[in-house]
């Protein structure tokens, strides 16, 4: 880890309880720019007919796969398997405390919770790929333009019915 | 929560339904993405506290129940569920019961 990597990862942890300074903090950092009309999908489907796939920005990724950028910001993804054992995940992100979600990454990225719903009947299946990316990313162009719409291809090919995304 | 904002609305424009949880409101107000839910919770804790299985299917339940139930008009509001860090019992929920709306 790079010097400013043992910073970042440190100004994480101090922040962590702080919950008020940590969105003072993200506040500051996140772009004004306006965003534009809503875009919008009706759901009209049953769930226990539907394929989920999730989206997080919690640095998941595999052993074998790189890590993210954290110093620079990354604008790239990792593909993660619907059927990965979660224990397998590593986790490259400095900018938030990744203590709790080593313990358990449901809380971020619930593969768990949604093949018990399979299970259950509750949900028709859970999507063969979702999507895990590192949150810093100043690369907006890069992110809406070609990280965005290779997601989009992977999950139309997939025939995902519903995405659930979550933030670090 | 940035990043989170765009992926999300680019997705919705491809006809894909999205919901979104937000952990900095004024972030996700800003970009207004069809389905958000606001906690107030720590940075890195979207569905709870790690081992609490009750509190990630609320959570969950939540999300599933925004997309069945949140009409147009309402596209780009974020949602505060009001739910306190670690100050709340969660009891199991009914997945079923959010498709039997369905009809």
């Amino acid at each position: 880890m790079t010097l400013k990597g043992m910073v970042d990862r440190t100004v994480a942890r101090a922040l962590a309880p702080v919950p008020r300074v940590q969105r003072w903090w993200a506040r500051r950092a996140a772009d004004a720019e306006a965003a534009g009309p809503t875009p919008w999908a009706p759901f009209g489907r049953r769930f226990s007919e539907c394929r989920a796939a999730v989206v997080t920005t919690g640095g998941f990724h595999l052993p074998d796969q790189p890590g993210f950028d954290c110093d620079r910001g990354d604008p790239t993804f990792r593909e993660i398997p619907g059927d990965v054992p979660l224990a397998d995940l590593r986790i490259s992100h400095t900018h938030y405390d990744t203590r709790d979600a080593r313990a358990d990454p449901n809380i971020l990225l619930p593969l768990d919770r949604l093949r018990e719903l399979v299970a259950e009947g509750a949900l028709g299946s859970v999507a063969p790929t979702h999507y895990s990316l590192m949150g810093y990313i100043p690369q907006v162009e890069a992110l809406v333009g070609e990280t965005a719409p290779a997601i989009v291809r992977r999950m139309g090919r997939e025939e995902v019915d519903l995405a659930l995304l979550t933030p670090a | 929560m940035q990043s989170v904002g765009l992926l999300q609305r680019e997705i919705e424009a491809a006809g894909i339904p999205t919901v979104s949880i937000s952990l900095v409101r004024e972030v996700t107000e800003r970009l207004a993405p069809p389905r958000a839910l606001y906690l107030r919770w720590p940075f890195g804790h979207p569905l709870g506290e790690p081992g609490n299985v009750l509190q990630q299917r609320r959570v969950l339940w939540e999300c599933f129940r925004d997309l069945r139930e949140r009409p147009r008009e309402e596209r780009g509001r974020v949602r505060d569920l009001g739910l306190r860090w670690r100050r709340e019992t969660y009891s199991p929920v009914d997945f079923g019961s959010l498709d039997d709306a369905a009809g």
